[in-house]
């Protein structure tokens, strides 16, 4: 779970802290986010797609390589 | 005929500033501040990943995120097939963040890199030299970023972050060396 927070760590006192995020932090960290989970589930589907396709024609990986050579 | 004193030049010359390296859990923002009077840095990056699969490593100056950051350069992706387009050029002349690299669609991945960043204690603006990339970890979609670019802000470089576009960092060190000549 995502915290929210940035961990701040001074070289000259050696001592760490921490600040809340902005609600504007928070938004583009969520946008972000959004946009990881949609890019995952888009290469997901593209994956199924090209395994469905390949067991429709009835030929291996190495061989749809070697017709598109 | 006078003669001439010719200063002598003085070389690079550079310690690390965060002692053992500032460990990166806990956040998805890791701030390393109090930095002072360094004309370059190098930054380096060890083994950093975040609890979430696909998160952009990216950095930031002086917690600035406004688009003050410039860069081009090579992207090299890693999909499940071999594509032309694994391999493109990347630009931005006005980014809110210098981009490092992409972890893999498995939370697993691990990033590394390097920025070397020069003229950090002058008003002008500031060099960068990125290399960074990404384990796949049994996942695909990582991405190297091999860049050079700027920092725009006109204020001398106290601070430096590292940030998880998403998830906290669970793993990872980042080493700061700083050389004030």
């Amino acid at each position: 779970m995502e915290n929210y927070k940035e961990k701040i760590f001074n070289v000259q006192t050696n001592e760490e802290s921490f600040r809340d995020y902005t609600p504007q932090e928070i938004a583009e960290v969520e946008a972000a986010k959004a946009a990881a989970e949609a890019a995952k589930a888009e290469a997901a589907a593209k994956e199924a797609a090209r395994q469905a396709l390949l067991a429709k024609l009835g030929i291996t990986e190495d061989e749809a390589k070697l017709l598109l050579s | 005929m006078a003669l001439v004193q010719i200063p002598a030049l003085v070389g690079a010359n550079f310690t690390l500033l965060n002692t053992g390296g500032t460990a990166l859990t806990g956040s998805s923002t890791i701030t390393v501040s109090g930095i002072s009077n360094q004309e370059e840095l190098l930054i380096l990056i060890a083994s950093a990943s975040s609890a979430n699969a696909s998160s952009e490593i990216n950095i930031r100056f002086n917690t600035d995120s406004t688009n003050k950051y410039g860069y081009a350069g090579t992207t090299l992706g890693a999909t499940t097939t071999y594509s032309s387009a694994n391999f493109t050029g990347t630009q931005n002349t006005a980014a809110t963040e210098y981009p490092l690299a992409q972890m893999s669609t498995n939370a697993g991945s691990l990033v590394q890199g390097t920025l070397r960043i020069v003229g950090c204690k002058s008003t002008g603006i500031k060099a960068i030299t990125s290399l960074g990339g990404a384990s796949g970890a049994s996942g695909d979609n990582n991405r190297y970023y091999h860049t050079q670019g700027f920092y725009s802000g006109t204020s001398a470089i106290t601070s430096v972050s590292i940030i998880s576009s998403t998830g906290n960092f669970d793993n990872g060190t980042i080493f700061i060396y700083g050389s004030s000549n």
